[in-house]
């Protein structure tokens, strides 16, 4: 009994789940002028540029969406390198984060102040391919589907966007509906919202 | 009259001497053109000898640096440069000119994807290493023949053998690495020198023991310079203490030349350090180049 607690307690003192699961980061996660904002523009735009490639990749690893400054769990995997003592100071994610809004690959919660921000590992146009590949894959069209059915619903269990985060679905449709490929319905909530592919999209 | 006899006498002398003269003249002319007749004979039958050589040859001169290394001396000691250039008649027949065309291409590659991470200064080892990883990995895309195996075969330096031969476990794992992609240090600075025509502004700069080669048109400044080369014993970072500690410099004058590193891109600053740290970049593992190449690429599209 006492063993399984130690190792227990091991296996949460291990640092990193995110390398149990496989993450390699790069070998410049562990150079010590990485967790600086370099002054020099230059370097600090190539800096800015690695630091978005290894948050993309890392969430697209995990599947997470949503970088958020107060998330301790995953900013201390990612941010806060413990072999090296050194971690990036808030307002230095949130110049990273600048840099890859401007490369639309991440968005600020509008009502945040920058606290959160979606990052887009992929492109709502992507989303919006591998959900129509879905759907007329299961023969779905020209029914109605809710928003959960396609983020939580059984028939979307093992796809990519199973579990999308809200925000991205709801810019996934957006693609769709521009393209007049979907018409969406409101629902009571955000998960009852519902959504229907016409047959044009078919390929 | 005995004058006059004497004068005829001279004369047929003189007659008889400047026939000697003519044939000593004719023998030496034969002997002369014989001479160069057997010369040129030894050229030519030389020339064959080296054409046979180097036909024969051919394969290993391309592949197995060290080979090619000797019949560069070797060349070079007679007076011709057949790896210089693909033009000409070395060139056309050995088609190694293109070795070196090939090479530089490769090493522009490399210097240019990593600049914005060191500031276009990298250490001539590091860049044989990057070089020969990528023309590993070309091989292995477009694979022909050859298949490796002969690993044990080549490299002088050690470092460059554990290097690849662990990159090859970490990400080729089912491709056994080549021999005939490998080249020298000596290859590097070559195939720089066949750069320098192109206007490549590429240098090669000698830094304490080591030889770093600058990919931006440059002069580093005496201080600079004598940073860089003391940072190279001090595992890539040094901070202003260490600098007054060894070379006895004042304050302003140390921040001057770390400030001035800072912008050339040269260094990097650790401000989470006490006192702040100034780093070279450069030393990341191998298995990266992939992410710092994606990101370089997208930096410059953008």
């Amino acid at each position: 009994m006492s063993d399984v607690t130690a190792s227990n307690a091991a296996a949460g003192l291990s640092q990193s789940p995110a390398l149990a699961s496989g993450f390699q980061f790069p070998s410049i996660h562990n150079f010590p002028p990485f967790y600086t904002l370099q002054p020099t523009a230059s370097t600090w735009k190539n800096q800015a540029e690695l630091w978005s490639t290894i948050i993309m990749r890392y969430y697209k690893h995990h599947r997470l969406y949503q970088l958020d400054l107060d998330d301790t769990a995953v900013n201390d995997q990612l941010f806060n390198n413990q072999r090296i003592n050194r971690r990036l100071k808030p307002e230095t994610i949130q110049a990273i984060v600048d840099v890859m809004v401007k490369k639309g690959d991440a968005e600020w919660d509008a009502t945040s102040k920058k606290r959160r921000a979606i990052v887009y590992w992929r492109k709502p146009e992507d989303w919006a391919e591998m959900i129509l590949a879905w759907v007329f894959e299961l023969g779905l069209n020209n029914s109605i589907l809710t928003f959960y059915e396609i983020a939580h619903g059984e028939d979307s269990e093992g796809q990519e966007f199973h579990n999308i985060h809200p925000t991205v679905l709801q810019k996934t449709m957006e693609v769709l509906v521009r393209r007049g490929i979907a018409a969406t319905f409101q629902g009571a909530t955000f998960e009852e919202m519902g959504v229907k592919f016409f047959n044009a999209g078919a390929k | 009259m005995n004058r006059r006899r004497m004068q005829i006498g001279g004369r047929a002398y003189n007659e008889r001497l400047k026939a000697t003269n003519e044939s000593y003249q004719r023998v030496g002319q034969s002997l002369y053109d014989s001479q160069l007749q057997q010369l040129q004979s030894q050229l030519d039958t030389f020339r064959a000898n080296l054409e046979v050589f180097a036909r024969e040859h051919r394969k290993d001169i391309q592949k197995d640096p060290v080979f090619r290394m000797h019949f560069q001396k070797m060349c070079a000691n007679i007076g011709v440069d057949p790896l210089a250039s693909s033009k000409g008649y070395w060139g056309e027949l050995l088609g190694v000119g293109d070795f070196y065309y090939e090479l530089g291409i490769q090493i522009i590659d490399v210097c240019l994807s990593t600049r914005a991470l060191n500031g276009g200064l990298m250490e001539l080892s590091e860049i044989k290493r990057r070089v020969e990883r990528m023309r590993g990995i070309q091989n292995s895309n477009s694979k022909t023949t050859t298949t490796g195996g002969s690993r044990n075969n080549a490299p002088q330096d050690s470092n460059s053998s554990s290097s690849s031969s662990k990159w090859a476990a970490i990400t080729l794992s089912n491709n056994n690495k080549d021999t005939s992609m490998e080249i020298t240090e000596d290859d590097v600075l070559r195939a720089i020198k066949t750069l320098a025509p192109l206007g490549s502004g590429f240098q090669v700069l000698q830094l304490g023991d080591k030889k770093m080669v600058s990919s931006v048109p440059r002069e580093l400044n005496r201080d600079q310079s004598l940073i860089l080369a003391l940072v190279q014993n001090t595992s890539g970072h040094i901070n202003a203490n260490m600098v007054s500690e060894r070379l006895g410099w004042e304050s302003g004058r140390i921040e001057t030349a770390l400030d001035t590193l800072l912008e050339d891109g040269l260094m990097w600053i650790d401000q989470q350090a006490e006192p702040y740290e100034y780093w070279v970049p450069g030393f990341f593992e191998p298995e990266d180049d992939e992410i710092y190449a994606t990101t370089t690429v997208a930096a410059s599209s953008s």
